[in-house]
């Protein structure tokens, strides 16, 4: 019984006992609290390096009517770590390092930039992609688009970007309409006017004028040769005037058509761009002794206005 | 301090996977869809198509001829044939090989369009003459032949035919070209080749005219005819021309029978105005029968005849 109450109150005074020493924090050992305040490194970035994903090189070769794949890489470097960066962004475009808005023209955007892989505790590397429209503004700056990353802090800094300049290269792609249709038409009887409308588009990024060529048109019974098929870019130009097609191009400036003049499309959105088009205009001649469905091939090249 | 690398499972990942999953396929059928749509390139190409019309043929002028003197009208041929022809260019603007068939007809104007072939009326050919033209692709030169039997209608519309090709292409459209012709009226006699009276007795004469002797209609016209005769040689003498008589009455008297005589004397001489032998009008594809109708002689023997005897009869068809 008397152990029982000696344990207890030895207990006690344990418990009581600590609380002491707590408050008075003596002891025969005892240790002080040392304390610092570490304060926020701003983040660094090294050069950027931007190059087109699919071959890279450090120029963008746009694809024609479509979108090509960029990336800009880089390494930030935050001393209280690399997870003291929150965030990564990126832009890549014709206005410098940090172009705003985002546009498929001129300006493009990445806020969700890939932290890769650790380079140490307090470095990361970092990729930021883009897809880039066919459209990309080529004129501007000479062609040269810059890509800029900045790393974000938690306390909401920013780093200096980490840049690059890389060449937009300039795209010629022309698109047609897949058919070009004259209907029912009889034999022996030319038409008086071009008046046949075939859209020509530009997928490229510069203004295009075309060349064109034909192969004659091969019918049920007989053929029409191409010299019949004619085109224009005026509507209703006679028959007699327009140009008419021949199964090869002579040179250069064969089927030329100088003055067509297609913008590309150069409106900034962040829609997928439509190619710009302009109508050309044509007219058939059938000769006599032709009959039934015919068929050829018009051949457009895209030239640089 | 927030590491991004940090990747924490919550409640709500397995529904941003699935999210992200479906964002990608749709992004990656966008992405096809545009591709497929543009299909462009720095040359490019589009299909220059047109259907060539059907171009109903067209037939120039047409010449139909006789073919034996190449004239302007057909002259049958008594109790045969003749040839006559119709020539046109036609014309497709599609090719003369669309045009299928050329087919002809000839017809007198009193039948109209002849929707079958008859010897006095209408004349078919279905497989007309086709030949190219050197350097013309949509023209052929055509050809319909006819061969025309004697008893062709010379009487309605006072002769006129037509002659028509008309030129069929695939689609079933036709065109036609006609001209006009004559053909020519044709008196045309045949006659039974031997008169023989038989045995006679010298010194007696037939009392009536009861041997038949047929005369036949191998033009296109009503005919009447005249008559006379060359004496005839026996073994022993001559019978002159005038014991030999006729008459368009069976049993009609010797006497009274038209005899003949060595020439013909007048336009009116010996003709048998009332004969009016009919031409064959039947309307038939068969070679046509020549019509015919009788008449009947008689015959005197002189005295100091004997042996056999011959002469000749000389018809001539004239118009009734």
């Amino acid at each position: 019984m008397l152990m029982v109450i000696a344990a207890a109150l030895f207990i006690a005074l344990l418990l009581r006992g600590g609380e002491v020493l707590t408050a008075l924090a003596v002891s025969t050992t005892n240790s002080s609290a040392a304390t610092v305040n570490i304060t926020t490194a701003q983040s660094t970035c090294e050069p950027a390096a931007c190059y087109d994903a699919d071959d890279t090189t450090n120029y963008i070769d746009l694809v024609a009517g479509d979108l090509r794949y960029a990336k800009c890489n880089t390494t930030c470097n935050n001393n209280n770590g690399w997870g003291n960066m929150m965030n990564y962004t990126g832009t890549i475009g014709t206005s410098g390092s940090d172009c705003t808005p985002a546009d498929n023209r001129n300006c493009y955007q990445n806020n969700t930039c890939e932290n890769t892989s650790a380079v140490n505790i307090t470095a990361q590397k970092v990729t930021c992609s883009y897809l880039i429209w066919y459209n990309a503004d080529n004129t501007s700056q000479s062609g040269s688009w810059t890509g800029g990353i900045t790393a974000g802090e938690i306390g909401g800094s920013v780093s200096v970007p980490a840049t690059d300049t890389i060449g937009m290269q300039e795209l010629l792609a022309l698109g047609v309409d897949a058919v070009l249709s004259f209907g029912a038409k009889s034999a022996a009887v030319n038409d008086t006017v071009t008046a046949q409308s075939h859209n020509i588009y530009n997928y490229g990024n510069i203004q295009m004028d075309f060349q064109v060529n034909g192969s004659a048109m091969t019918c049920v019974v007989g053929t029409i040769a191409a010299e019949y098929l004619k085109a224009s870019l005026s509507a209703a130009t006679s028959y007699s005037a327009a140009y008419p097609m021949t199964a090869s191009l002579g040179g250069p400036d064969s089927g030329k058509f100088n003055s067509f003049n297609l913008n590309e499309n150069n409106t900034a959105t962040t829609q997928i761009p439509s190619a710009t088009s302009n109508p050309t205009y044509w007219g058939l001649g059938v000769p006599s002794g032709v009959n039934g469905n015919c068929q050829g091939t018009i051949w457009f090249a895209a030239v640089a206005s | 301090m927030k590491n991004s690398n940090k990747f924490t499972i919550t409640p709500v990942t397995p529904f941003l996977v699935l999210l992200v999953f479906a964002l990608t396929i749709a992004l990656f059928m966008r992405g096809g869809e545009v591709l497929t749509a543009l299909s462009v390139s720095t040359t490019n190409s589009s299909a220059a198509t047109v259907n060539i019309t059907n171009s109903a043929p067209t037939c120039g002028a047409m010449t139909c001829y006789d073919t034996d003197d190449a004239a302007d009208y057909i002259k049958p041929v008594g109790g045969g044939q003749r040839y006559a022809k119709c020539n046109a260019t036609c014309n497709d603007e599609n090719g003369w090989g669309n045009i299928q068939n050329y087919t002809g007809q000839m017809y007198n104007a009193g039948s109209g369009n002849c929707p079958a072939a008859y010897n006095t009326n209408c004349y078919l050919n279905a497989t007309c003459q086709n030949t190219t033209i050197a350097g013309n692709d949509t023209g052929q030169y055509v050809t319909c032949s006819y061969l025309f039997w004697y008893n062709a209608d010379n009487t309605s519309q006072t002769g006129d035919w037509t002659g028509r090709i008309k030129a069929g292409d695939i689609p079933g459209t036709e065109a036609t070209a006609t001209d006009t012709i004559d053909v020519q009226a044709l008196l045309a006699i045949g006659v039974d080749s031997t008169l023989s009276f038989g045995s006679k007795s010298a010194g007696t004469n037939d009392t009536t005219l009861l041997k038949l002797h047929n005369l036949y209609n191998y033009g296109n016209v009503q005919m009447d005819f005249q008559v006379n005769g060359s004496a005839m040689t026996c073994g022993v003498g001559t019978i002159t021309a005038e014991y030999l008589k006729v008459s368009l009455t069976a049993g009609d008297t010797f006497v009274s029978g038209y005899p003949l005589t060595a020439t013909l004397s007048g336009p009116a001489s010996s003709k048998f105005g009332l004969y009016n032998l009919d031409e064959n009008v039947t309307t038939t594809t068969q070679p046509p029968m020549a019509p015919n109708k009788s008449t009947f002689w008689g015959v005197g023997i002189p005295p100091a005849r004997s042996g056999n005897c011959q002469g000749t009869i000389w018809f001539a068809a004239v118009l009734s």
